[in-house]
């Protein structure tokens, strides 16, 4: 079963994350982040309904500034200068609506590969000293739906690109939500006061946005892990897939719960 | 119906050569400061005046309240005897200036050549400096006055619509995009397009949209997306390629087209790259192989346009990574984030203060 998601919702979270997260992107990223959403919407409107790559590419990611250490909490400082790159593919298809050719399109599928790739990189060094993969699994796949892989397509001594697990199991998966773990990792003391600052900032539109998709994803989680099962609670989260419409419907009820 | 150009002037036979040029395309009407009538202002839809007036004697007798001292004054007293006659409220007319000199209207630095930022805070519809032939921009001013007398409405609820008419939002694929475009740039058509009929729109467009980067782009923003050089775009416009015809079906023909060269719909143009380039719009090669540029893949992934100390763009954009981003005091806030070269903000203070603090670090480092 494939996941459906909503045009607006996502290009919503990306203008929010522009505003909210400015203070630790890098220069550069304001036109990665507008081309990245200029691109979703594009896609919108195209009237193409057959597959169609979203993407950040390796070749110019989003970029973090550079963390000075601050992946320590607590105002310790840890050896590294690290910058994060961000980048993303996703294989969409926009969903026609009934009616004339003129309704606009609202929602879309993910219809392929959506994997968002973060490296880390020591700018004092030069070198890669850290990548990983958040992905939304196939229907076919094995592991959990919402999971993390380990390594690139790189062989190094450890994870290399033949090794196709762990898949560590997630429950972030956009781009934008995977670039504010990364910020939080990368700034354990800052992020937090950003993040939490009122009005103006971005927060207004962004907090709703992951409150609404994380309560969908975890209760999703809960319903499949209460269910009466002779397995083991784990291997039904493992095995289970989301139904199509989980990050479309509405979710006033749990939000209010 | 041919607009109606009022043009004032202290020397009469100075712009005679105006109305010979225009007299065609509009109807236009000569006459010294003293001269002007209430019927005169009526019919007007552009009233055009000289700074300078000093050759009026109404200039220097008569009651200190009574002598305004240049055209930026006259303009003042013409749109209140305008409101007067309850006119200024019920259509709208444009008031601009003409003058040789544009420091005469802001001592500030970086500011004396930028004629929408010296209308905008002069509260005209523009300044238009004598150094070039203007008539045509005159032209395009009166009939967009027209335009808009036409298809405003006082109607709240149908102003997005007039809006649209009048930018003339083609109806294309990309239509909903460019309309969200329109949107994100607050264009005043509500709590304060009430009783101005429009004219706020009019300045929106001539003060905030056109110069800037934002719905529409410059030939040179459009240079920057396309990864060519400015002189290449060139080349690109003037051929008979799938990317030339895509790039006219892009062009904007709406109010005040042409006013300050031509301007591109930036939805449109990301949606005929989507088309010409298989879902592959930002890639250098597949860009390369589009324009016809040769491809250079060492180029940097970003480049941008920059601004120089006199708040012109440079003649080809730099790559982002010897870029730093300022903050002039009238950027829309809606615009294209303003950058310039790390070089010229380490050079010229003016320019040098109006970088934002997140890249103050970036200019003290490795020149």
């Amino acid at each position: 079963m494939t996941l459906r998601f909503n045009f607006k919702e996502y290009g919503d979270e990306i203008g929010a994350l522009a505003v909210l997260a400015e203070p630790h992107l890098d220069a550069t990223a304001v036109a990665v982040l507008n081309a990245y959403s200029t691109d979703l919407r594009t896609i919108r409107d195209s009237r193409h309904f057959e597959d169609q790559t979203w993407e950040i590419p390796t070749s110019a990611p989003l970029k973090t500034t550079v963390s000075e250490g601050k992946y320590e909490p607590n105002n310790r400082r840890g050896s590294h200068h690290v910058q994060a790159h961000i980048s993303t593919t996703w294989q969409i298809k926009p969903v026609r609506r009934p009616g004339a050719k003129s309704v606009a399109v609202q929602e879309f599928d993910l219809s392929g590969k959506a994997s968002t790739r973060v490296e880390f990189h020591d700018v004092t060094t030069g070198n890669l000293i850290g990548l990983w993969k958040m992905e939304v699994g196939n229907p076919g796949a094995p592991g959990c739906h919402f999971h993390v892989g380990i390594g690139g397509e790189e062989d190094w001594p450890y994870f290399p690109s033949t090794l196709s697990v762990p898949r560590l199991p997630s429950f972030l998966f956009s781009a934008m939500s995977v670039t504010e773990f990364v910020l939080n990792e990368l700034f354990q003391d800052d992020w937090p006061k950003t993040a939490a600052k009122p009005h103006g900032r971005g927060a207004e539109q962004w907090n709703p946005i992951q409150r609404k998709r994380l309560l969908s994803l975890l209760q999703w989680k809960y319903e499949t892990v209460s269910a009466a099962s002779k397995s083991s609670p784990w291997c039904d989260l493992k095995s289970e897939k989301p139904r199509r419409d989980l990050f479309v419907e509405d979710s006033t009820q749990l939000v209010r719960a | 119906m041919k607009p109606n150009i009022l043009a004032v002037d202290d020397r009469v036979e100075t712009i005679s050569k105006l109305a010979l040029a225009l007299e065609d395309e509009a109807q236009i009407t000569v006459v010294g400061p003293g001269e002007i009538t209430l019927a005169h202002l009526r019919s007007a839809h552009l009233v055009l005046l000289d700074y300078n007036l000093e050759e009026w004697d109404g200039s220097t007798r008569g009651d200190l309240a009574t002598r305004p001292r240049n055209g930026l004054a006259l303009a003042a007293v013409l749109r209140a005897h305008l409101g007067d006659q309850g006119l200024y409220a019920a259509r709208a007319t444009a008031f601009a200036l003409r003058t040789a000199y544009l420091n005469q209207l802001s001592p500030e630095a970086g500011v004396t050549n930028r004629e929408h930022i010296l209308a905008r805070h002069n509260n005209l519809e523009w300044v238009f400096k004598k150094d070039r032939d203007n008539h045509d921009r005159f032209l395009c001013l009166a009939k967009a006055i027209t335009e808009l007398r036409k298809v405003w409405t006082r109607s709240a609820t149908k102003r997005r619509e007039a809006c649209e008419k009048l930018l003339k939002v083609p109806s294309t694929p990309w239509k909903l995009a460019a309309a969200e475009d329109i949107d994100a740039c607050h264009p005043p058509i509500h709590d304060l397009a009430g009783k101005s009929h429009g004219l706020p729109l009019l300045r929106w467009m001539l003060h905030r949209v056109l110069p800037y980067p934002c719905f529409l782009w410059s030939r040179e923003r459009l240079a920057v997306r396309l990864r060519i050089t400015a002189e290449h775009l060139k080349t690109v416009l003037a051929g008979k390629g799938r990317l030339a015809k895509a790039l006219k079906r892009c062009l904007y023909t709406g109010i005040l087209a042409g006013f300050q060269e031509e301007r591109w719909w930036t939805a449109g143009i990301e949606h005929e790259l989507w088309e010409l380039t298989d879902g592959r719009p930002r890639d250098p090669a597949v860009l390369a192989a589009l324009t016809g540029s040769g491809g250079d893949d060492k180029r940097e992934p970003e480049l941008v346009m920059c601004l120089d100390e006199d708040h012109s763009w440079f003649a080809e954009p730099i790559p982002m990574s010897k870029a730093v981003r300022i903050q002039p005091d009238d950027w829309p806030p809606f615009a294209e984030q303003a950058w310039t070269s790390m070089e010229l903000a380490r050079e010229d203070a003016t320019i040098g203060n109006l970088v934002i603090r997140a890249d103050l670090e970036r200019l003290k480092g490795s020149p």
